[in-house]
């Protein structure tokens, strides 16, 4: 990671991944290690997010969008727009509905701004989120035309994740993050936000990774 | 428990349990004795971050004034389609507004998103969303440790989290009036203005009645099945299982109910039991109390037969079992009764109508098989478009048979399937014999054998159509003797909705120790290691629900424990989702390879239809 900020208006400890440093035990281990386990640091904040300039590698996968139609991931990613990358799944509750709220209010600005951009959101329960599951999830979100949801291979999809840093605890995607991608051109770095965000903040750091790749923002 | 008491020896626990237990020290996190594992410094002001905008679009929601006056009374029903779906009384789309954004309209915000089905409550993606049941909302709000500790030791969390949860957050009993102010304007009856992910509502007044309606009746009433000491668990059995298939299921679920009331019984008997915290945590043991219901005669009397035994005693959840014949009646009865069927061994569950409902399967059993057998002859290259499809009448034979052609009319619209249905074992060698003569008319035979296994593979070993592909269900596996077929044999390929034998799953060698260790005898693997899923999932979710026992809170914890890693090497993933029924959701293509581990080779990925 190139350079890490906190963005939330009370002050707040950052800088921390907390996921990865807790450690669940499991059930069937006796005397599983307690340690790791209680993080004190840290209160309740409304919003609060972090966000990090970083550069990923893209695997060479082939996912299938919500029309069934296949969707080289490295190909859409190489294209001179801006890109907002999410990760969902169709059945999520609780964060999934923020998340996916946050793209569907912006879309109408972020057009406003640049013009063109591709806004993609990947589903993370693959082999249940079938292109169907998808079309109607893009519905209910009133997704327009620049809004792409894809699913595909279960091993591919975690390649993907494995790539943007997005794993979560435990290989089980209810305890998913909440985490937003944005890069202005394929030839800067992503800006990588963990947390939940308002509208307007998505915005304002969309604005900022676009001026700070020389883009004309409206 | 073999969990919790693991959690006793744990002194930063001790240390933890100690700050709730003195309410003013609770929300004070320095005074919690836990090594911090980084060294930041804990800010304790909160105040909501103040809505910002960059482009003056976003507004803070406007709250629909609630008239004063009597407010209309309530009608639970259709306050329950504004919780689950954001229906609203006029039809008129929910208006909510999020973070401090604009009001959206939709049915995203329903409030089953984030309270759940039960009005527990969730914590994915490290969001603390705190439970709303009728009894909870009305009454003051108290620290309850119990359900602070699941959720702070048992979850992995983000930073923030444990501090969220921790929160005591006093309140007094909301009232009508109360309750209606913190949906529209989000604050609560103590004056503290709620987390901006709560949705600010503009509810009309007839439906703000009516969901506090539904409110006040949400996990109001106990579930039935469980008193203070015993917690009622049934298994089902039908007629026309294999005896010893049925034994060995049986023997899995008893020797497991032994297991777990031996280590509740010895954990509360040990000298030393009682600690202040512990003794709370104890009010969740419950002796675990087994009732086998046996089902005769045909499928559509099993729910009368049920009804009987439920009648006699009632029971919190049925888990597991093996049944010969559609699930359908049963899950309609569980469906009838709100009440969860865990996971039985059945090749034929309902498939659909699923979402929500109180059956959870392994996979869509031979449905899933017949769409996966469409799948793959349907991408063959050169394509086989001449199909000819056998399958006996029975539900076995007719319901993967009815998902491959539907399947295959998706895959192939001009695919052209000719059909022989048979009803007994001269229409069956009829059938056959009729293909062999004219093989070269298809290209592929996809042989669904139902209850007739052993009589189609004989009929094919003795007619031996020359058809380049024969594709069958994976039941068909165990009883093929390749010998008998000649190379015919290799044209053989299997619907296999299992993981692979030469997969490695490292929790299949500590079940079959448990099993080991409980002196049972292993004669049926994938049934005994599906079964013992089916109780351990009963035993995590009763770990997560504690002593809320709420049968849609249990069902919750079911969704969120099967993707845990608990995968005992049945299937490739087990995993649901909130409101997924299905845990494994594709199947391999297999064919008979004596020198393959197991005797079979994938010819194709896992397919997920
Ligand atoms: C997007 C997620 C989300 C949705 C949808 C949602 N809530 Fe909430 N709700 C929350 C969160 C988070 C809190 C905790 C707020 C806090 O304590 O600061 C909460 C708190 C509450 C509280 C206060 C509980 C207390 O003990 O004071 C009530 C009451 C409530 N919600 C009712 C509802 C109802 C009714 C609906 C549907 C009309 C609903 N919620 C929809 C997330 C949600």
């Amino acid at each position: 990671m190139l350079a890490f900020a906190t963005r939330s208006g009370p002050a707040f400890s950052a800088g921390h991944d907390g996921m990865g440093a807790m450690a669940r035990p499991h059930h069937h281990d006796p005397g599983g290690e307690m340690a790791g386990m209680s993080d004190m640091s840290g209160t309740a904040a409304a919003t609060k997010y972090t966000a990090a300039r970083a550069n990923y590698t893209v695997p060479a996968v082939t996912l299938t969008d919500a029309h069934g139609r296949p969707v080289r991931l490295a190909q859409l990613l190489s294209q001179p727009r801006p890109v907002l990358v999410q990760f969902i799944f169709t059945s999520c509750t609780t964060i999934c509905p923020l998340l996916s709220t946050t793209f569907s209010q912006a879309q109408a600005e972020l057009g406003r701004m640049h013009g063109d951009y591709q806004l993609i959101s990947i589903s993370i329960d693959p082999e249940y989120d079938t292109p169907e599951r998808l079309a109607a999830y893009a519905k209910r979100y009133n997704a327009g035309a620049h809004w792409m949801f894809l699913t595909g291979q279960a091993g591919d999809v975690r390649s993907v994740m494995t790539a943007f840093d997005a794993l979560y605890q435990g290989s089980n995607k209810m305890y998913h993050r909440p985490l937003f991608y944005l890069r202005a051109r394929p030839d800067t770095p992503w800006l990588r936000i963990e947390g939940f965000m308002q509208t307007a903040d998505l915005l304002r750091e969309y604005h900022g990774v676009l001026g700070a790749a020389g883009l004309a923002v409206r | 428990m073999p969990k919790l008491s693991a959690f006793i020896r744990s002194a930063a626990l001790a240390a933890v349990l100690a700050g709730l237990a003195n309410p003013a020290a609770a929300g004070d996190i320095s005074s919690v004795a836990v090594p911090a594992i980084h060294g930041t410094t804990p800010v304790a002001s909160i105040h909501p971050r103040p809505s910002q905008s960059v482009t003056g679009r976003s507004e803070p929601p406007r709250p629909v004034v609630a008239k004063r006056g009597p407010s209309p009374a309530g009608d639970s029903a259709a306050g329950k389609r504004l919780y689950w779906h954001g229906a609203t009384a006029s039809g008129a789309p929910l208006q909510a507004a999020i973070a401090g954004d604009a009001a959206v309209a939709g049915t995203q915000f329903g409030c089953v998103n984030c309270h759940r089905p039960s009005g527990f409550g969730s914590s994915e993606g490290g969001k603390y969303v705190p439970p709303i049941t009728g009894p909870i909302l009305f009454s003051p709000r108290q620290l309850n440790r119990n359900r602070i500790y699941t959720k702070l030791f048992e979850e992995a969390q983000p930073a923030g989290f444990a501090a969220d949860v921790r929160m005591p957050r006093m309140r007094p009993a909301y009232t009508d009036q109360t309750l209606a102010d913190a949906l529209r304007k989000g604050v609560d009856p103590a004056g503290r203005k709620l987390d901006a992910q709560m949705p600010r509502y503009a509810l009309s007044d007839r439906d703000a009645a009516n969901l506090i309606a539904y409110l006040k009746t949400l996990s109001a009433a106990a579930d039935p099945g469980v008193d203070a000491a015993v917690i009622h668990f049934a298994t089902v059995v039908s007629d026309g299982t294999d005896p010893a298939e049925r034994a060995a299921v049986v023997s899995t679920i008893t020797a497991f109910f032994d297991w777990m009331n031996r280590a509740t019984h010895g954990y509360q008997s040990r000298p030393g039991f009682s600690p202040y915290h512990m003794s709370e945590l104890a009010s969740a043991f419950r002796h675990w109390q087994l009732h086998v219901w046996e089902l005769h005669g045909p499928p559509a009397t099993w729910p009368q037969q049920i009804q009987r035994q439920y009648d006699a005693q009632p029971v919190f959840a049925v888990i597991s079992g093996l049944v010969h014949g559609p699930w359908r009646p049963l899950a309609q009865f569980c469906d009838a009764k709100h009440m969860p069927c865990v996971f039985p061994n059945t090749e034929l569950p309902r498939t659909t109508n699923t979402d929500y409902a109180y059956s959870l399967y392994f996979s869509r059993g031979l449905t899933l098989e017949g769409e996966v057998l469409a799948r793959y002859l349907g991408r063959r290259q050169p394509q086989a478009d001449r199909i000819a499809l056998v399958h006996s009448t029975d539900p076995y034979g007719t319901t993967p048979a009815r998902a491959f052609e539907r399947a295959l009319k998706t895959e192939q619209a001009d695919a052209r399937i000719r059909e022989f249905a048979f009803s007994d074992q001269t229409e069956l060698n009829a059938a056959v014999r009729e293909l062999a003569s004219a093989a070269g008319n298809f290209d592929a035979l996809v042989l669904l054998p139902g209850e007739r296994v052993n009589a189609a593979l004989t009929a094919l070993g003795e007619w031996r159509p020359g058809i380049k592909v024969i594709g069958l269900p994976s039941d068909a596996l165990t009883s093929v003797q390749p010998g008998k077929l000649g190379t015919l044999a290799g044209s053989l390929l299997f619907a296999y909705p299992y993981e692979l034998p030469s997969a490695y799953h490292p929790r299949s060698f500590r079940v079959r120790q448990w099993m080991h260790a409980q002196h049972l005898d292993i004669a049926y693997p994938r049934l005994q290691f599906q079964t013992y899923y089916a109780l351990t999932m009963a035993e995590f979710a009763l770990d997560q629900i504690l002593d809320d026992f709420f049968r849609d809170y249990f069902i919750e914890a079911i969704e969120h424990e099967a993707e845990n890693n608990l995968d005992i090497g049945t299937h490739p993933t087990l995993a649901l989702g909130p409101g997924q029924r299905f845990a494994s959701k594709g199947a391999y293509i297999v064919r008979i390879d004596a020198a393959a581990p197991g005797g079979i080779r994938a010819l194709s990925d896992w397919i997920v239809p």
